[in-house]
């Protein structure tokens, strides 16, 4: 490439303000959390101007808190169950849209995509008026249509319901990615299993599911990684309550820095967090590797 | 419902019409509309509410959180959005703008200077860069808040819509960055060469030849940020701490905190208001958004 020394360098700069910024506020802060997470840094009081150097004692006081293990593991049902539901809405939405023409596949695809780009703030509000209690609810009035008795849903089954919401405002997401997927799949492949007498289910299973498994894969990682990441959407909805009963990692270090003001103890928290999220990566993309 | 009268046919992707050989069954008819029918019911009803108890009257003695269908439509929900005593979005509004705007804006403008250079130079280490910054999503943003809040505070940056902006505009790099290169990549070289044979300049031929050619790119990549950095709660919530400078989801979030009876019909018509750029994205540019995703999900394999 023709360029002379002075264009070269001028060139050079041109990438450091977009990586002064990537490192100042993206990777420099989580660097700063493994120090922070050896002081015992609050936001308050006597140890916000003189943080001491006090070793791994957050870390011990962090695995003998059982609020910070009920915490990863509710993060972790949240995953689990956001995967199971969104897996089954994202793929079946995705298979009827990927199907040849079905009369109403625009209206599915649009409502099923709109939650997405909604601010996660907004989400939160209009679920609050389909999961009220009694008889203010959306949703109970719904299934007292079908003659159920109402739900306290956010009280008796406070996870489900943020996982409901999970399903609302991110199978949108599944379902484009497996509809990509899916879209992708050689014609000719499936029509010579239809010829071949293999039934829809039989497509599905042996042909369709493993040719889009990179796909799945890809979802998988993603979602896992906005669970991990889930602050806004429960904050708003339910503050991590009843109680703390669902209270994600996201909460959980929130409010040990902005509550009770321990910076130190949340920054140890938030990089066991990160650490979880990049051993997760490395499995993730490993699998992709080793089936290719 | 509002949604119902757009145009859908546009969105439908292209059907492959060449399956002669599966029909539907009657009863697998009947299961597929009842699927489709309760997933659209699922996903549409919330939006519902927001639309009847933002232009509806209420109905007497009832506090509104439920979906109904109003009888009579008014504006004065928006009325009191707007009204200093009441809901006073008018502030927080021009905050939102301003500090999104901004980060935006700028976002855009850095990323489009690495951008350029990341996709014409070739030197040694730009693969590392590129997938660094894509590893960088990996990072999540609840493990980093603490310290990034330490750095702000560090700066000077707190309780500033600067400090804001700087901080939405670096969560968008990542994204803006890969977007604008693939941009530049499919701009071809010899038009530039060109350009440089005619006694351009390297800035000259990025002004009057590539930048013309990437806008739509551009433009899109601004869009989707802004969409992106809009919906952004979090950053805000830890960094704001003055109402005079509240963002709109702050506002939003401390109407509904503050007070005892909550005006759900006043707080619909702020989400409206707050959930307007976000839709009109949604209404106008669903097509590229749906199409670029899936483009996005087969180059991640």
């Amino acid at each position: 490439m023709v360029a002379n020394r002075y264009e070269k360098w001028l060139l050079y700069g041109f990438l450091l303000p977009a990586f002064i910024l990537l490192v100042a506020f993206y990777i420099f802060p989580a660097i700063w959390a493994i120090r922070t997470s050896f002081t015992d840094l609050a936001l308050t009081g006597a140890s916000a101007l003189n943080p001491k150097f006090i070793g791994l004692r957050q870390y011990q006081r962090l695995f003998s808190d059982p609020d910070f293990f009920n915490a990863l593991g509710r993060t972790a049902i949240y995953a689990f169950g956001t995967i199971a539901g969104q897996f089954v809405i994202g793929m079946i939405c995705a298979l009827l849209l990927n199907r040849r023409r079905l009369f109403g596949q625009g209206v599915l695809l649009a409502a099923v995509v709109l939650p997405m780009v909604i601010p996660s703030l907004i989400q939160a509000l209009l679920w609050q008026s389909m999961l009220a209690n009694g008889e203010f609810g959306t949703l109970n009035r719904v299934i007292g249509i079908f003659g159920i008795a109402p739900v306290q849903w956010v009280r008796e089954l406070p996870m489900f319901s943020v996982i409901l919401v999970n399903f609302w405002n991110n199978s949108g997401f599944a379902m484009i990615l497996f509809l990509a997927g899916l879209e992708n799949i050689p014609k000719e492949l499936l029509e010579a299993a239809q010829i071949d007498g293999a039934s829809g289910w039989q497509q599905l299973r042996f042909i369709k599911l493993p040719l889009i498994r990179y796909v799945i894969l890809l979802w998988l990682l993603l979602n896992t990684l906005g669970c991990f990441n889930t602050f806004e959407l429960i904050y708003a909805l339910t503050g991590g309550g009843p109680g703390d009963l669902t209270t994600t990692m996201g909460i959980y270090i929130y409010n040990q820095g902005f509550r009770y003001f321990e910076l130190g103890l949340g920054s140890a928290a938030g990089l066991i967090l990160l650490v979880v999220s990049l051993v997760i990566a490395l499995i993730y993309v490993r699998l992709m590797r080793v089936e290719v | 419902m509002a949604t119902t009268t757009t145009p859908y046919r546009e969105t439908r992707p292209q059907k492959d019409t060449s399956q002669p050989l599966f029909s539907w069954s009657r009863l697998e008819l009947v299961g597929v509309y009842a699927f489709i029918l309760i997933i659209v019911l699922f996903d549409l009803l919330p939006f519902a509410w927001l639309i009847t108890s933002s232009f509806g009257v209420k109905p007497e003695n009832t506090s509104g959180l439920f979906f109904y269908i109003p009888t009579e439509w008014t504006l004065e929900n928006f009325n009191k959005a707007f009204d200093p005593t009441k809901g006073n979005v008018i502030k927080a509004m021009s905050n939102s703008l301003i500090t999104v705007g901004g980060a935006v804006l700028f976002a855009v403008l850095v990323c489009t200077l690495a951008a350029y250079t990341l996709s014409r130079m070739n030197f040694r280490g730009r693969s590392v860069l590129m997938y660094g910054v894509l590893l960088l999503q990996v990072i999540p943003a609840t493990a980093t808040i603490l310290p990034l809040y330490l750095v702000m505070r560090d700066l000077k940056l707190l309780n500033t819509l600067q400090g804001v902006a700087i901080g939405l505009a670096t969560f968008q790099i990542p994204f803006i960055l890969w977007m604008l290169k693939g941009f530049f990549d499919s701009v071809p070289l010899e038009l530039e060469e060109s350009a440089w044979l005619d006694g351009a300049s390297r800035l000259q031929a990025l002004f009057y030849i590539v930048l013309p050619m990437a806008l739509p790119g551009l433009g899109a990549a601004t869009v989707l940020a802004f969409n992106g950095a809009w919906g952004h709660f979090f950053l805000p919530l830890i960094m704001l701490s003055d109402p005079e400078k509240m963002l709109l989801p702050q506002a939003l979030f401390r109407s509904l905190l503050n007070y005892t009876v909550i005006d759900y019909g006043m707080m619909n018509a702020i989400s409206m208001i707050y959930a307007l750029p976000s839709l009109m994205f949604f209404f106008f540019a669903r097509k590229y958004l749906i199409r670029g995703a899936m483009a996005g999900a087969l180059q991640g394999q």
